[in-house]
């Protein structure tokens, strides 16, 4: 194991340095498409889990478990953070209600907008995850949902 | 630095989890232990139902959470129900053994035991003994040692 004094942390594992860097990245394209000009981790991060959780609620639970097979591994932690079992179907969700949630979500930043929101974080998961795999997942959103997007 | 805190956090608590196998099973690498963290998790998360999965797994770390959570595939959502592993000539060791087969100086026992050990110092006592009701023979003895041992 290498203990980098100067760093204070340990770089032993790549694997989850490399994931560190991969989830960055995640946050970077969040905040350009949701136009976001200050540099925030944390509101990026709010965003993406505001937003992954009411999708994964969305979706018919076999299909949750297959886009989430193609998410890094933090971010797959954070998709599958407070999940329950007990709503075995998806909620039937309204576009109201998804944008209350959202923005019920970030309530604590400035600057929101939860369209802006849904769609930019939804862009960049449709840009990180299999053409094949987004194309199901937009198959089975609501209709209403789905107008989201443009 | 301050936006770093979520993924900082999320690393040095892997870091933990991977330290505390190196010391339950004498492993001198957190490479080695981050292999036998996989094997171990995803072969016990198989013989989880869904319900377990999601308690279990919400008291992991983000990412030990996606480590748990990686190549998931159930084939069937109405078998996991059950227990998909309990059929004939299933061995929960055996499996594991011929999973770390590249990694001879890893002895299957071992890993089950350090990562049963860790999880235990890790999760709620309520979680642990839930779990003694419910799991199969062979692995609730594995799972009775490392959580009465440890």
């Amino acid at each position: 194991m290498i203990y980098n004094k100067k760093k204070r942390k340990m770089v032993a594992v790549p694997i989850l340095e490399k994931n560190i860097h991969q989830t960055m990245d995640w946050h970077y394209t969040i905040e350009e498409e949701c136009g976001w000009e200050e540099e925030n981790q944390r509101k990026a991060f709010a965003a993406l889990r505001v937003v992954l959780h009411e999708l994964r609620d969305l979706l018919p639970v076999e299909n949750a478990i297959q886009l989430s097979a193609q998410l890094p591994l933090i971010i797959r932690g954070l998709f599958f953070e407070n999940w329950s079992t007990r709503s075995g179907r998806p909620k039937i969700r309204k576009k109201e209600y998804l944008l209350a949630s959202v923005e019920e979500g970030l309530s604590s930043y400035s600057e929101i907008d939860g369209e802006e929101v849904i769609r930019g974080v939804l862009r960049v998961l449709s840009d990180k995850v299999s053409e094949g795999e987004w194309r199901k997942v937009i198959a089975v959103f609501p209709a209403e949902i789905r107008d989201l997007l443009g | 630095m301050e936006n770093k805190h979520i993924f900082e956090k999320t690393i040095q608590e892997a870091h933990v989890w991977l330290k505390d196998i190196c010391t339950y099973s004498k492993l001198d690498t957190q490479d080695k232990a981050l292999i036998v963290l996989r094997v171990v998790l995803h072969e016990f998360r198989d013989n989880l139902t869904l319900k377990n999965m999601a308690n279990l797994s919400a008291e992991f770390p983000l990412l030990i959470k996606g480590i748990f959570f990686e190549s998931w595939k159930p084939a069937d959502m109405a078998l996991i129900q059950k227990f998909p592993k309990e059929k004939e000539n299933y061995y929960f060791k055996e499996s594991i053994a011929e999973k770390l087969q590249k990694y001879p100086e890893i002895h299957a026992d071992e890993a089950i035991l350090a990562v049963f050990k860790t999880i235990g110092k890790h999760i709620a006592r309520g979680e642990v003994e839930k779990l003694r009701k419910i799991l199969p023979p062979e692995i609730l003895t594995y799972w009775f040692k490392a959580t009465t041992e440890r």
